[in-house]
């Protein structure tokens, strides 16, 4: 049976968060009018997604080249490191321009609710690094103002403390609740200024 | 801000009906099943997203339906507000003034409430959770961060219970998540102890106006924490080192049990008369008047915060109360200032179509017609 390639796009678009029936329809509409080498151009960069993203051996974070651009920065003070849920909450932070260490992204926070487990973040990798050359002196702990969020970093300052490494939590002037992503740069600068030892 | 109406369509057993919250008192009259508790609930649902009776989202939802939505006015010293709820079987949507509503505790805020339904009774002699439930409803009202302590320490406990549930039961997870509980439930017990030392006189004063012989009542806050530093009230980080230590004490008893035996979510609040505590002998009479008290205190105490007479809603009003303490309470609830919306069966003496800042509707198969 031939499939319908419009009502295809539909369906593909409508599984994206934040997308519904109808604005999947909108966007597929639009797509059709645009210049063929519009959707051509997008259907490269999709693949370019797929076959050129990888996470960065070092930080985890998205990256087409390997270390990702922060870590292969030599001007990054190598002796910080910033720990975020998302690989998204980067950009966020980088946003501030306040920041210039490096990140771990642990792609997810601890949460028995919804089965993840310190497995299923990248905990493990992050302690791996630590020792480094030259050794992490600071674990910034950016994870949500959420319940889960602030286990995670209670977690992980469980695990980092006793290397003789200071952990520290950014000073939330965030929402309880909130995510990194939805905070304002002003916000977000303070939050990384005012930092506590946890 | 007041409630100025109130839209339902397809609530419950309600296909289109439209109020006009009146100044005053607002009655819903007509005979049994049909309909004037669930125009009730429709009014609390909108402001607390909490149906007044237990029951399952899909059950607010008209039979034959698919969507149950609630429309409700509200003005205010600055804007007036828009709030509109949709239920269906799968789940809510709520927006204010058109725009999605992403923290519940944004609406609690709105509007002062009070509910007076006859399930209240079950308050006196029922679970310990029944008062924990009612006393955090007052609290989220006067301060509105107890609602999302509460929430947080909920998540944290489950998360916990099934962490102990699990076979490894990773230790740094249990304190990680254990220490979110001290913190959280340290918050939720300082806004407990404000909610009874705010609660306390009031009730007593109502009470003795309600039952001049019927004895002192008192109500008190009863940590499941035992220590008398716990009842007498800590500050907040001497209160979640104290719940740190007594989840350190439990723990060997929470991973038999596999669940956390200590905490707040065990607390109980004790009313007593004379000092003798009422959940053991209190009479059915007894329990109208501490009900109606604590009610009327939380109705008092809201007006103090907010510097405006909270909506009172009584559910059955004269199924609970004779005639003559009907029309007392009507009389009290007007001097507090509290706009009332009332059900019953029957009219309460003295409210006439002739009366001022009253609205009465009569209910009947689902549907509410203007009677005055
Ligand atoms: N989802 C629903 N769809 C249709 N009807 C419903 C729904 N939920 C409840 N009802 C009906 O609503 C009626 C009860 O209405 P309600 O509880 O408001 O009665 P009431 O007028 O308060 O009566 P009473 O005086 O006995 O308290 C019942 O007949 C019940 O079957
Ligand atoms: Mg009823
Ligand atoms: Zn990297």
């Amino acid at each position: 049976m031939a499939v319908d390639p419009l009502r295809e796009l539909c369906d593909l678009l409508a599984r994206l968060p934040g997308v519904g029936e109808r604005t999947a329809q909108r966007l597929a509409y639009h797509v059709v009018r645009q210049s063929p080498d519009y959707a051509r151009a997008l259907a490269q960069a999709l693949l370019g997604v797929v076959d050129g993203v990888r996470t960065c051996s070092r930080c985890q974070a998205l990256t087409a080249v390997e270390p990702c651009a922060i870590c292969g920065d030599p001007q990054r003070e190598r002796g910080v490191v910033c720990v975020v849920a998302n690989p998204q909450d980067i950009a966020s932070i980088e946003a501030t321009g306040e920041y210039r260490g490096l990140y771990h992204v642990l792609h997810g926070v601890l949460s028995p609710l919804e089965g993840i487990g310190p497995e299923e973040i990248r905990a493990r990798q992050l302690i791996a690094r630590l020792p480094g050359e030259p050794p992490v002196r600071e674990v910034i702990v950016a994870t949500p103002a959420s319940v889960e969020g602030e286990a995670t970093a209670l977690y992980l300052a469980g695990l980092i403390r006793p290397l003789g490494i200071a952990v520290t939590r950014i000073a939330f002037g965030i929402p309880m609740g909130g995510e990194i992503e939805y905070a304002d740069k002003l916000t977000l600068a303070r939050a990384l200024g005012g930092r506590r030892p946890i | 801000m007041l409630a100025q109406t109130l839209t339902l369509t397809d609530f419950r057993n309600v296909e289109r009906a439209g109020v006009e919250l009146a100044p005053r008192l607002t009655f819903l009259v007509g005979d049994n099943a049909q309909g004037k508790t669930n125009a009730l609930e429709a009014l609390a649902y909108a402001l607390t997203l909490k149906p007044l009776r237990p029951a399952r989202l899909g059950d607010l939802v008209r039979r034959g339906a698919s969507t149950a939505v609630v429309d409700v006015s509200l003005t205010g010293p600055a804007l007036p507000w828009q709030i509109h709820v949709e239920v269906e079987a799968g789940g809510r949507q709520v927006l204010v003034n058109g725009k999605l509503l992403r923290d519940p505790a944004n609406l609690l805020g709105a509007v002062a409430l009070v509910a007076f339904t006859p399930d209240d009774l079950a308050l006196v002699k029922g679970a310990p959770e029944l008062r924990r439930r009612s006393l955090d409803r007052f609290v989220f009202q006067v301060q509105p961060g107890h609602l999302r302590h509460a929430r947080d320490y909920q998540r944290a406990l489950r998360a916990r219970n099934l962490l102990l549930r699990r076979l490894d039961r990773d230790r740094r997870s249990l304190d990680a998540f254990g220490e979110m509980l001290a913190i959280a439930g340290a918050r939720l017990m300082a806004g407990r102890h404000l909610g009874i030392s705010l609660l306390r006189p009031a009730l007593t004063r109502r009470h003795r106006q309600l039952a001049p012989d019927g004895g002192e009542l008192t109500i008190d806050y009863r940590p499941a924490l035992a220590g008398e530093e716990a009842a007498a009230g800590l500050d907040e980080s001497a209160a979640s080192e104290r719940l740190r230590q007594a989840l350190q004490e439990a723990l060997p008893l929470d991973l038999a049990r596999r669940q956390t035996c200590r905490g707040p979510h065990l607390d109980d609040v004790e009313l007593a008369l004379d000092g003798v505590p009422t959940r053991r002998f209190a009479s059915q009479g007894q329990s109208r008047s501490i009900v109606l008290a604590l009610r009327l205190a939380e109705a008092d105490e809201l007006r103090r915060a907010r510097g405006e007479g909270p909506l009172l809603l009584a559910d059955d009003l004269l199924a609970e109360l004779d005639d003559g303490r009907a029309s007392a309470l009507l009389t009290t609830l007007d001097a507090i200032g509290a706009r009332v919306v009332a059900t019953g069966t029957r009219l309460p003496p003295g409210l006439s179509a002739a009366t001022a800042g009253c609205a009465i509707y009569s209910v009947r198969a689902g549907r509410l017609s203007r009677a005055n």
